[in-house]
């Protein structure tokens, strides 16, 4: 006979590991943030532009609270760990990764023309500069504290190479984002190919710095890279649909974006519903109020429960990639429990996201 | 132990190619999984099949409202 007090100490348990989880992930964000602080606080730079950085290391901090997932973040040490079985190591490999993440979010917001409340008060040109600064400077800055630590050279070169070769592809799917609300037809395929270029390299980026300093051999780093890229692009189609479903939706739909329940909804209608979605996303670009009529049309051509299954699929290549590392435990554990919170579905999320 | 879980990646590949690319497989898979992935000529153990099934169970289980549900308590 199944004993009900045995179910409720399995969900104890688990709720245990996953409030302690939740704190190891937020002690790692306060010190790669500290490590940041410490970068921007030594540049010999103006105390004027200084503040305009740290204003927005702020915004990150911020962030790191909220959502302390933050892959930038938990990758690159996760990974270091999975491999030597220390995360420490990899601490300014997470710093250089969380400034890029943080100088790409910022440009994204900049494009979108939703810059963060503390961004609002100031010209829009001093957002660009400090994206710049957050994309070009000082990632490479935090790879350089590696020199102090005894990284050879040659594993530095290998670094800025893998930072200088995301920076471009994560650009080029930038590129495709700009110009997809231009073209007449964009295909799944074309939609799945940016999702790739601008999170599937981000992502990609995140493990592999943190592989690349643990470890020689190709292999592995390899499968961290084909597990960053799946785990990445899984997250981008989650954002798609959390932007036209979720909570303050809708900011894809004003900017006439291509994502992909939209590209997915194109191809599948046919005729007068087409039309009509055409007609309704031109006018959404205007006003909120026809956003409704958008969701209903994405419903009727099945685009939503189209993502779920796109995102599963990726997320379970990320899991067999992961595998194929044999990553070392306890890191090993929380990656995938950081890719198995990568789903729609709110029963396969449940179990996961307990605190 | 987590890998002896996996669905192989030869499989995963070849089907997000056919969801991405093949709109008669889309429609299919949705309604009848076995008799679509036979056809399509895949060969996927007990082991492997009974994850699609459980992920498809999950879908069908599911109604527009709770996947929307679930994304606005998401995390990016």
């Amino acid at each position: 006979m199944t004993n009900p007090g045995a179910f409720s100490e399995v969900g104890n348990v688990e709720s245990k590991i996953a409030s302690i989880d939740k704190e190891r992930r937020r002690e790692r964000g306060k010190r790669v943030f500290a490590l940041l602080d410490e970068l921007v606080l030594a540049l010999p730079v103006r105390p004027g532009y200084r503040k305009l950085l740290q204003t927005h290391l702020g915004v990150g901090k911020d962030l790191a609270q909220k959502w302390p997932e933050m892959s930038s973040i938990q990758l690159p040490l996760l990974v270091h760990a999975a491999i030597t079985g220390d995360e420490m190591p990899a601490l300014p490999v997470a710093g250089a990764c969380t400034l890029l993440y943080l100088g790409a979010d910022l440009f994204d917001s900049i494009v979108d023309h939703e810059l963060p409340p503390s961004w609002r008060t100031r010209d829009s040109s001093q957002a660009s500069l400090a994206a710049t600064t957050f994309l070009g400077a000082l990632p490479e800055l935090s790879i350089a504290r590696l020199q102090e630590k005894g990284t050879p050279s040659a594993k530095l070169w290998t670094l800025a190479r893998l930072f200088a070769d995301a920076g471009l592809t994560m650009g080029a799917g930038q590129y495709e984002d700009l110009l997809f609300p231009s073209l007449q037809n964009v295909s799944i395929e074309d939609s799945r190919a940016m999702a790739e270029h601008k999170s599937g390299a981000e992502y990609a980026l995140f493990a592999t710095a943190g592989a690349t300093l643990a470890t020689e051999d190709p292999s592995t780093i390899e499968a961290y890279a084909s597990f960053g890229s799946c785990f990445g692009i899984a997250q981008q189609f989650i954002n798609d649909a959390q932007d036209i479903w979720g909570d303050g939706s809708g900011r894809d739909l004003l900017n006439g974006k291509r994502t992909l329940p939209i590209v997915h909804a194109l191809s599948t209608l046919r005729g007068e519903r087409r039309e009509r979605l055409q007609k309704l996303l031109r006018a959404s670009r205007e006003s909120t109020e026809h956003h409704d009529g958008v969701r209903t049309l994405l419903a009727e051509a099945g685009s939503l429960r189209y993502i779920v299954l796109l995102v599963w699929l990726h997320q379970q290549q990320a899991r067999t990639q992961l595998a194929s590392a044999s990553p070392s435990e306890p890191a090993g554990r929380e990656l995938y429990t950081l890719l198995d919170q990568a789903s729609i579905l709110p029963h396969f999320r449940a179990s996961q996201i307990a605190d | 132990m987590e890998e002896m879980e996996e669905i192989r990646l030869e499989a995963l590949k070849a089907l997000t190619v056919l969801v991405i690319h093949d709109d008669q497989f889309r429609r299919q898979v949705w309604d009848d999984l076995e008799g679509t992935l036979s056809r399509y000529g895949f060969a996927l153990n007990e082991r492997e099949l009974a994850k699609v099934r459980d992920f498809r169970n999950a879908i069908a289980d599911s109604v527009d409202e709770e996947v929307v549900g679930g994304l606005t308590t998401s995390f990016r």
